[in-house]
C-alpha cells in the first residue's frame, strides 16, 4: 500500500492527540448525543433511554423559542454592525497617520481582556448610577434619570451586543488588516492614475477583493455569537439572562439547563442543535479560508 | 502609496476618527481601572468620577489581596494555565508535526477534522466531560481541570502549529534522518528550535485562553479548584455587589494577559492576522 510507511512514521505522532481527542472530545459528542434521548441528571447517573422526547419538547418550550429568537436577534445583529465595524476599523488604520502602533495596540486590549472582565468593565461603565457613560447621556437628554440599560426588556440584549462589539470588533479588524496588505498595488495605482475617488476605490477595488474574509470574518462572528465566550461569559457576568427570560440566548440556555438546573439530558439536546450549526459554519469556513497551499 | 495628497478636511476627519476608535476602546477599561482606585462611598456619589474630583489609595487591592479565596484562585489559575499550555505543546506539536511534515495518506482529511474539532461549541463536549471526570473522581482536581481547559485549546493550537511548522522546510528532514537522527529527535531538535519564534506564540496564545476562559471553570472547579474568573462573578453577584473591590479584582484577573498583550503587541497582531483566533 503506497504510504503505509509514512502512516507507521506518522502514528506514534498523533497518538497522544488521538487519545486525548478519542477520550475528551469524540467520546463527549457521542456522549451528549446519547444524553440528549435521555432524562440523565448529575445526580443520577443513568441513562433512561425516552426517545426523541426532548427534542420534541423543545418545539413546546417556550423559553427555548424566546432564547432562540434572541440568539437570532444577537447573532444578526452582532455580525450586521460588527463586520462592517471591523472593516471600518482595518481601512481607517491601514492608512497612514501619527501614533499608528499606539492606536493598534489600544485595539489589542478589549481582545486581550478575560470575558468576564470585559461585562466587569461595561457593568461598571454602564452603571445606572455611577456609570459616566450613563450620566453624560443623561446630562445630553438621551436617557432618563439613572436608566439602566441592562435592566430594560428591550434594549438589554443590544447593551449585551455592544459590550460583546467592544470585544470582537478589533479582532474582525485585525482580520481585515492582514487581507489589505495583499491588495494588489497595481490595480490600485492605476485606479488612482485615472484620478478615481478615495471612494470608488474602496467600492470598487477593495471590497470586491475582500468578499472571501468578509465571509470569514462574518461566520467568525457567528461562531462568537452563537456558541462562543461571547454567548456565555458576558450574559453570566452582566444580566445572568435577566430582565426576566430577556437575554437568555441557546448557548447560554443550554448550560443552564444542564448545570444549574440539573437536566442533563434536555441541556444536550439545545447543545446538539447548537453543535450541529456549528459544524456547518466550520466547514464553510474550511472551504473558504483553510485551504492548504 | 500613490495617493492624490488628501485634503485637509479629509485628514482631521482621519484622525477624530482615529481618535474615536482609540477612546471607545480605553476609556470603559481606564474608568475601571480609576474607579478601582477610589473609596466605595465616592463611587457610588453622583455626578460620577469624570465630573468630580477623587481620592486615590491602593485600599481596595489591598483588600482583594488579603481575600485568601481570590489569592489561591490566583495561583490555581496560573498552576492550570502553566499545565495546560505544557500539555498543548507537547502533544499538539507531535501531532503537528506529523501531519507538516510526513505525508502519510489522510493528512488532509486529519487537517479538516482538526478545524472541524475546534470550532465545535465548548458545551457540547463539557456535559459528558463532567460526567466523565466525576467517575474518574476527577472532578473539581487540577488534573480534571486541565484536561477539560485543554479540549478546547489542544485542536486549535495544533491547527495553528501546523501552519508553524509547515514553514520549516522538509528537506532538514530528510538531510538529519539520513545522518541518522530518529523523528522525534528531529522535531525536538531541529524544527521547534527552527520555528521558535511560533512556538512562542502558541505558548502565549494557550495561557491566554486558558486564563481567560469562564464556562469550563465555572463548571468543573466547583468547590476545591476554583479559578479566577469564576472568582469575579462572586463580586458581582453577592446581596449587596462591592463595587469598587470588583473593579480591583477585575483589574487583578486581566492584568497578565493585558501586560503579555502590551509587551508582545508585534508579535501577538502578527499571530492574530496569521489565523489565531477565537
Amino acid at each position: 500500500m503506497p504510504g503505509s510507511r509514512e502512516l507507521k512514521e506518522a502514528l506514534p505522532f498523533l497518538l497522544p492527540f488521538f487519545i486525548f481527542f478519542g477520550v475528551f472530545i469524540l467520546y463527549p459528542l457521542i456522549a451528549s448525543f446519547l444524553y440528549s434521548l435521555s432524562d440523565i441528571t448529575l445526580s443520577h447517573l443513568e441513562l433512561n433511554f425516552i426517545g426523541l422526547r426532548n427534542y420534541v419538547n423543545l418545539l413546546y418550550d417556550k423559553v427555548f423559542h424566546q432564547a432562540l429568537i434572541q440568539t437570532i436577534i444577537y447573532v444578526a445583529f452582532h455580525t450586521l454592525v460588527g463586520v462592517p465595524l471591523g472593516l471600518g476599523i482595518a481601512l481607517l488604520f491601514n492608512s497612514e497617520f501619527r501614533g499608528r502602533t499606539f492606536a493598534r495596540v489600544c485595539l489589542l486590549i478589549p481582545w486581550a481582556t478575560p470575558p468576564i472582565v470585559a461585562a466587569t468593565v461595561f457593568y461598571l461603565f454602564f452603571n445606572p448610577g455611577f456609570g459616566p457613560f450613563t450620566y453624560l447621556m443623561e446630562r445630553l437628554g438621551v436617557w432618563r434619570y439613572q436608566y439602566a440599560i441592562f435592566g430594560d426588556p428591550n434594549l438589554a440584549l443590544f447593551g449585551l451586543a455592544v459590550v460583546s462589539l467592544w470585544k470582537s470588533s478589533p479582532l474582525f479588524a485585525f482580520i481585515f488588516l492582514s487581507a489589505l496588505q495583499n491588495v494588489p498595488v497595481d490595480s490600485l495605482e492605476s485606479a488612482v492614475v485615472y484620478g478615481a475617488s478615495r471612494l470608488t476605490v474602496i467600492r470598487k477595488i477593495i471590497i470586491p477583493f475582500l468578499k472571501p474574509v468578509l465571509v470569514v470574518n462574518s461566520i467568525l462572528s457567528g461562531i462568537l455569537s452563537l456558541s462562543g465566550t461571547q454567548a456565555y461569559d458576558l450574559v453570566m457576568g452582566i444580566t445572568g439572562g435577566g430582565p426576566g427570560y430577556r437575554t437568555y440566548m441557546l448557548y447560554f440556555l443550554s448550560w443552564h439547563t444542564a448545570f444549574p438546573w440539573n437536566r442533563l439530558g434536555y441541556g444536550s439536546a439545545m447543545a446538539y442543535i447548537l453543535t450541529v450549526i456549528a459544524v456547518i459554519f466550520a466547514l464553510i469556513l474550511i472551504k473558504l479560508w483553510y485551504k492548504r497551499g | 502609496m500613490a495617493w492624490r495628497k488628501e485634503s485637509k478636511l479629509f485628514k482631521a476627519l482621519k484622525y477624530v476618527a482615529v481618535i474615536a476608535v482609540v477612546l471607545v476602546m480605553l476609556v470603559p477599561y481606564l474608568f475601571t481601572i480609576v474607579a478601582s482606585l477610589m473609596p466605595e462611598p465616592q463611587l457610588i456619589a453622583r455626578p460620577p468620577f469624570p465630573f468630580k474630583s477623587i481620592d486615590v489609595s491602593l485600599s481596595n487591592y489591598i483588600y482583594v489581596l488579603r481575600y485568601a479565596p481570590f489569592n489561591r484562585a490566583f495561583l490555581y489559575s496560573a498552576a492550570v494555565a502553566v499545565l495546560t499550555t505544557c500539555f498543548v505543546l507537547v502533544a499538539g506539536s507531535m501531532g503537528a508535526y506529523a501531519v507538516a511534515h510526513i505525508r502519510f495518506p489522510g493528512n488532509n482529511a486529519m487537517f479538516n477534522f482538526i478545524v472541524v474539532a475546534y470550532m465545535l461549541p465548548g458545551l457540547a463536549m463539557l456535559i459528558p466531560i463532567v460526567v466523565l471526570l466525576k467517575t474518574l473522581g476527577l472532578l473539581d482536581t487540577l488534573i480534571g481541570m486541565v484536561f477539560a481547559h485543554s479540549v478546547i485549546l489542544l485542536p486549535l493550537m495544533t491547527w495553528f502549529l501546523i501552519g508553524i511548522y509547515e514553514s520549516v522546510p522538509r528537506d532538514i528532514d530528510e538531510a538529519l534522518r539520513i545522518d541518522g537522527y530518529s523523528r522525534i529527535k528531529v522535531l525536538f531538535r531541529e524544527v521547534i528550535p527552527l520555528a521558535r519564534f511560533g512556538f512562542f506564540l502558541i505558548l502565549i496564545f494557550s495561557f491566554i485562553n486558558s486564563w481567560n476562559d469562564l464556562m469550563f471553570a465555572n463548571t468543573v472547579g466547583i468547590v476545591q479548584v476554583q479559578l479566577l474568573q469564576p472568582r469575579i462573578l462572586e463580586f458581582m453577584s453577592g446581596a449587596r455587589v462591592l463595587y469598587t473591590q470588583l473593579a480591583a479584582a477585575g483589574i487583578l484577573s486581566s492584568l497578565p494577559v493585558i501586560v503579555l498583550a502590551i509587551v508582545l503587541q508585534k508579535q501577538i497582531i502578527a499571530g492574530i492576522m496569521r489565523g489565531a483566533i477565537k
